[in-house]
């Protein structure tokens, strides 16, 4: 009984993403609840819907209303939005199409950004006007609230846990249905159980990918027909997930690069740069590895999201690399920003201009914090240093122009992560001072002997990522879907079990969860 | 494909993994499953002192026994368990029995505590002088042991406790300097009263000296810790830009330990040579060449003391630019912790100061740590009870401070119960509302808050405070009494102590766990 409230009820901090047990047996009775109700789509989804809050509120408590407040509302503004489109009334749509677009920004700004906004204010104006922090308590000294009343308990639940997990997430799905409803590319949803099941759908809430609309909401009209191969495909990426973020993230990260570029300069100039490499390796698994598994995940229910990574360390060129990072999230950027503020079309300066718009928008989108910003930046400024030198085209030639471009792009997006990581800006200088001018050097056998099995992990995965193909990737897959059903059962008891010794090291939270 | 299958499958997993757990369990071998939640919560972490190993948690067999011999001999080892050492024998407690703890809070970033574990790594150092090249190595953050003024002293540290009526004559904070220079060292009474009262350090001031005081209206100004100092008349030193007079200072500093050093510093303006000043110490003069180290617009004299030192009178030639800032008395090593009352000027301590001139102060100061005690009265500026003022000007003020010195934590000790005549609950409200603006606004600043409310016994504990015998505090004022004010400095220590504590504990942990895994890979090894 007291585990069956403990279950039910939000601790902070308590881990209920995809490495904890919990969630496992959170998806096995959500997956049991699913097999009762799948052949009535409504009930089907509607019974997903309350799921996926109860999850949400597993990992961000109160911050379950935000979500409910975000869902109606963006249901209710794209009812609106559908009828003033078919009655031709553009100036309304226009209207009610801003109000949503700057309710969704002020949700996104004032859970994720006051802080950053205030921080950049008080730098420029010498704290002379400290910023207004919403639900103060002075800010409720117009209607007081009884002391303990819900309103009192429910500020003072927010005060601690800011900001709400996954938000960017949800809200820049929000977005992309306001805008795609706008345009008629997809019909506004009537039934508030669809809609609400498509902005939280848990596998995808709190990491991504970022879904649309038109690549949602149609699936959410079909039958159940899940076949074979299609669960074994689905139970392969969560296996291979698995592996990628507890295996090689987490164990990297442990072991490696956090202690080392959390301290880079007890750390000789040679371990720093392994760091470096070890982080893009271990953002990648973490990040892949979660979307795995919630593509995984999401395929048991017999919904198929995008992929949002295509090797994008075998990329030649910035542009290339972004077309096969965080896909989801540079195509909604893409779709949404950069091309209705001019794209390539109008000339060089706007779409300068329109780069650095949009990728100073993309990294402030990863956190409110100047490191982000500049990280965003850095990349919009090569991506339009290449595209005006044509870089992007030259690489392409022959494979030696292939090998030197990949070479760079792989150094010049490693160089980047460490501004990403560090904690403040001085952190990532002194990362970058111990690589280039350390205190102290010592030989490759000398770190080896200390971070023997780190750097093998890191080769490993390194060669896994780097040189097999993608033909090879799929036949492994394949010839796991072949598998009879007995064999795959196997296969996963001893993954887990190995995942589950691994787990008990210690295992840092995914990384994109924090955005 | 029915999603049955998927179902089977999963919960087969998880059944497999449970029964398997279960028996292993019921074997002897522990449970090899991630922990529920309750159990993870439950959990003892591993430690060294416990004997109970990390991870895997099952009976001891021949290789652990043996390794948790070779770490109880390790030399190593032992010097980690006396560096950390947490006996109580070694702090104050004695005087402490009973005093119920409640332990500080911090934002949810942990600014805060990051900060304090700051300062107490520079306590460590204190107390172990003799490694201090190791705990460099250990503590080895860019900067951290850097003194920003080349020459200062590296083995002092200054608390500054501002508050306002509540601390007035040196309350709760004279309890506070007893313990702390017991536990780390240090003698003497630290900054001397110059404009407020004390019963104890009251000094006689005499001559034509000028007080400037930042107020409402000023400008942002020189002002200094006292946010006030001495100086010449204005028309006079315009008038007569050569030596205007003498202003005299005498202060009493009963009760000085003839045992300890003591030393005299006095903070002025850069323009003030040695040679302006005359100072004797219970009438034979001091030395004329101080120890003297300069910032960029003042500078710090330090003149020794003579043993037991009662009187010292100080007189300084008044001429344009002769500003006497502070002077305190106090050893060159250990603590010194500084009783700063201001009353009226509640959430404007630090905004009336210039920048530089405020760090460069606090930087010849060595504060290490600031208690910011905020005020049972309203700012003086404020009118009525206007909540979104008093928040905005505590935020300007505690930002202020940390954007100015972010290395060094602040510690908000709240507003304590407050008396209540009415017992209304609109009252009440009002004062749960000053309390609640003073933690938020501490977190959204980095700083530590002390709950002072809590500590006193939350609602109604004024009452009982007075009512206790003998009385703790004067019902009708909120002002603490002699006894109640040792009490308050009693809790706050008690909270300070356990902060340390925990500190030391995790360090040894930290570092024990480190040599425990050095002692296994060579274990493996052989």
């Amino acid at each position: 009984m007291e585990f069956l409230i403990d279950f039910f009820s939000y601790v902070p901090g308590r881990n209920f993403l995809f490495t904890s047990f919990s969630f496992w047996i959170f998806l096995c009775l959500t997956l049991g609840g699913f097999c009762l109700l799948y052949k009535n789509r409504q009930a089907r989804n509607t019974f997903l819907f309350v799921c996926s809050l109860f999850f949400y509120y597993k990992i961000g408590g109160y911050f379950v209303f935000i979500l409910l407040l975000s869902i109606l509302f963006n249901y209710g503004i794209g009812i609106r939005l559908e009828t003033c489109r078919k009655q031709g009334q553009n100036g309304k749509k226009n209207f009610w199409f801003a109000i949503g677009l700057l309710a969704n920004l002020f949700l996104l700004g004032t859970f994720k950004y006051d802080h950053f906004f205030l921080e950049l204010w008080n730098i420029a104006a010498d704290p002379q006007f400290p910023g207004l922090a919403y639900f103060s308590l002075s800010g409720q000294a117009a209607f007081p609230p009884a002391p303990e009343s819900s309103l009192a308990t429910f500020t003072s639940a927010l005060q601690g846990f800011l900001p709400a997990i996954g938000i960017s997430f949800f809200t820049f799905q929000a977005l992309s249905y306001l805008v795609d409803v706008k345009r008629g590319h997809v019909p506004a949803s009537r039934n508030i159980g669809d809609f609400g099941c498509y902005l939280s759908f848990f596998p995808q809430l709190v990491a991504g990918p970022i879904v649309r609309a038109g690549q949602f909401m149609p699936q959410l009209q079909k039958n159940y027909m899940l076949s074979s191969p299609e669960f074994s495909r689905a139970l392969g990426l969560i296996l291979v997930g698995l592996v990628k973020k507890i295996v090689v993230a987490d164990y990297l990260a442990v072991q490696f690069t956090d202690p080392v570029l959390g301290n880079p300069q007890a750390y000789s100039g040679f371990e720093n740069w392994m760091a470096m490499y070890a982080f893009s390796i271990r953002i990648y698994c973490d990040f892949s590895g979660y979307t795995d598994i919630a593509l995984g995940v999401a395929a048991l229910f017999d919904f198929h999201l995008p992929p949002n990574f295509r090797s994008p360390y075998k990329a030649s060129s910035l542009t290339d690399f972004w077309r096969r990072w965080h896909i989801s999230l540079s195509s909604w950027f893409r779709d949404y920003l950069y091309i209705p503020l001019g794209g390539n079309r109008h000339g060089v300066l706007r779409m300068g201009f329109a780069l650095l718009a949009t990728m100073a928008l993309a990294g402030l989108w990863h956190g409110a914090c100047i490191g982000f910003l500049l990280w965003g930046l850095l990349h919009g400024i090569l991506l339009l240093a290449e595209k005006l030198t044509g870089w992007n085209r030259w690489v392409e030639r022959n494979r030696f122009a292939r090998a030197l471009g990949w070479a760079v792009c792989f150094h010049i997006v490693s160089f980047s992560w460490v501004i990403f990581q560090a904690p403040t800006l001085p952190k990532a200088f002194e990362v970058f001072q111990q690589m280039f001018l350390p205190a102290s050097q010592e030989g490759f056998a000398t770190v080896f002997s200390r971070h023997g099995l780190p750097l093998a992990l890191m080769a490993v995965s390194a060669i896994l990522l780097l040189f097999v193909k993608e033909r090879k990737k799929e036949n492994l897959a394949r010839a796991f879907c072949k598998l009879p059903i007995g064999w795959q059962f196997v296969a996963a008891v001893l993954v887990a079990a190995v995942l589950v010794g691994m787990h008990r090291i210690g295992s840092p939270d995914f990384i994109y969860a924090r955005f | 494909m029915k999603p049955i299958r998927s179902f089977l499958f999963l919960a087969g997993i998880l059944g497999l993994f449970l029964i398997a757990g279960g028996v292993l369990e019921w074997a002897g071998y522990g449970n090899f499953l991630p922990p529920f939640p309750k159990e993870a919560e439950n959990e003892e972490s591993p430690g060294l002192f416990t004997g109970k190993e990390a991870g895997w948690s099952r009976g001891p067999d021949r290789e652990t026994e043996s390794l948790q011999a070779r770490w109880a001999q390790d030399s190593v080892m032992d010097f980690y368990r006396r560096l950390y050492r947490l006996d109580p024998d070694i702090f104050s407690d004695a005087g402490l029995q009973g005093i119920p703890l409640t332990p500080f809070e911090y934002d949810s970033a942990r600014t805060g505590k990051t900060l304090l574990d700051d300062f107490f790594a520079r306590l460590l150092r204190l107390r172990n002088p003799a490694f201090e090249k190791l705990l460099r190595q250990w503590y080895s953050k860019p900067g951290f042991w850097d003194e920003p003024l080349a020459g200062n002293r590296e083995h002092f540290t200054r608390i500054l406790h501002y508050g306002d009526k509540q601390i007035e004559n040196d309350r709760i904070t004279s309890t506070l300097r007893r313990f702390f220079q017991e536990d780390f060292g240090g003698s003497g009474p630290g900054l001397l009263p110059l404009f407020q009262a004390r019963h104890d350090l009251h000094p006689e001031i005499s001559g034509p000296w000028h007080k400037v005081e930042s107020g409402e209206n000023t400008r942002k100004g020189n002002f200094g810790v006292h946010t006030a100092y001495l100086t010449a008349q204005p028309l006079d030193a315009l008038l007569r830009p050569g030596k205007t007079g003498k202003g005299r200072i005498l202060f009493p500093l009963p009760g000085q330990n003839p045992e300890r050093a003591a030393f005299l510093d006095l903070i002025v303006h850069a323009d003030l040579q040695a040679s302006d000043l005359e100072l004797q110490a219970d009438g034979r003069p001091m030395a004329a060449s101080p120890q003297t180290l300069s910032a960029y617009s003042q500078k710090r004299l330090t003149y020794p003391l003579p043993p037991g030192t009662g009187r010292i009178r100080l007189d300084m030639a008044l001429a344009r630019n002769h500003a006497l800032y502070a002077a305190a008395v106090n050893d060159t090593i250990g603590i010194s912790v500084d009783n700063i009352a201001l009353v009226g000027k509640t959430a404007s301590v630090f905004t009336p100061n210039n920048r530089r001139f405020l760090t460069d102060q606090f930087n010849l100061l060595n504060v290490g740590l600031i208690l910011y005690q905020t005020g049972i009265e309203p700012p003086s500026s404020m009118k009525g009870l206007d909540y979104g003022y008093y928040r905005m000007l505590l935020m300007q003020d505690l930002s202020y401070i940390r954007a100015q010195m972010p290395g060094i934590p602040v510690i908000v000790i709240g507003i304590p119960d407050l008396p209540l005549p009415d017992a209304s609950s609109h009252a009440r409200s009002e004062a749960r509302m000053l309390r609640e603006i003073g933690k938020e606004v501490a977190f959204q600043t980095g700083c530590i808050y002390w709950d002072f409310y809590q500590a006193m016994g939350g609602e109604n504990s004024l009452s009982r405070w007075a009512a206790a015998k003998p009385a703790l505090a004067s019902a009708s004022s909120a002002l603490l009494t002699e006894k109640g004010a040792e009490m308050a400095g009693k809790l706050f220590y008690k909270a300070l102590l356990d902060a340390y504590r925990d500190f030391l504990l995790r360090e040894r942990k930290k570092m024990m766990m480190e040599r425990a895994k050095q002692l296994q890979s060579i274990s493996k090894s052989y």
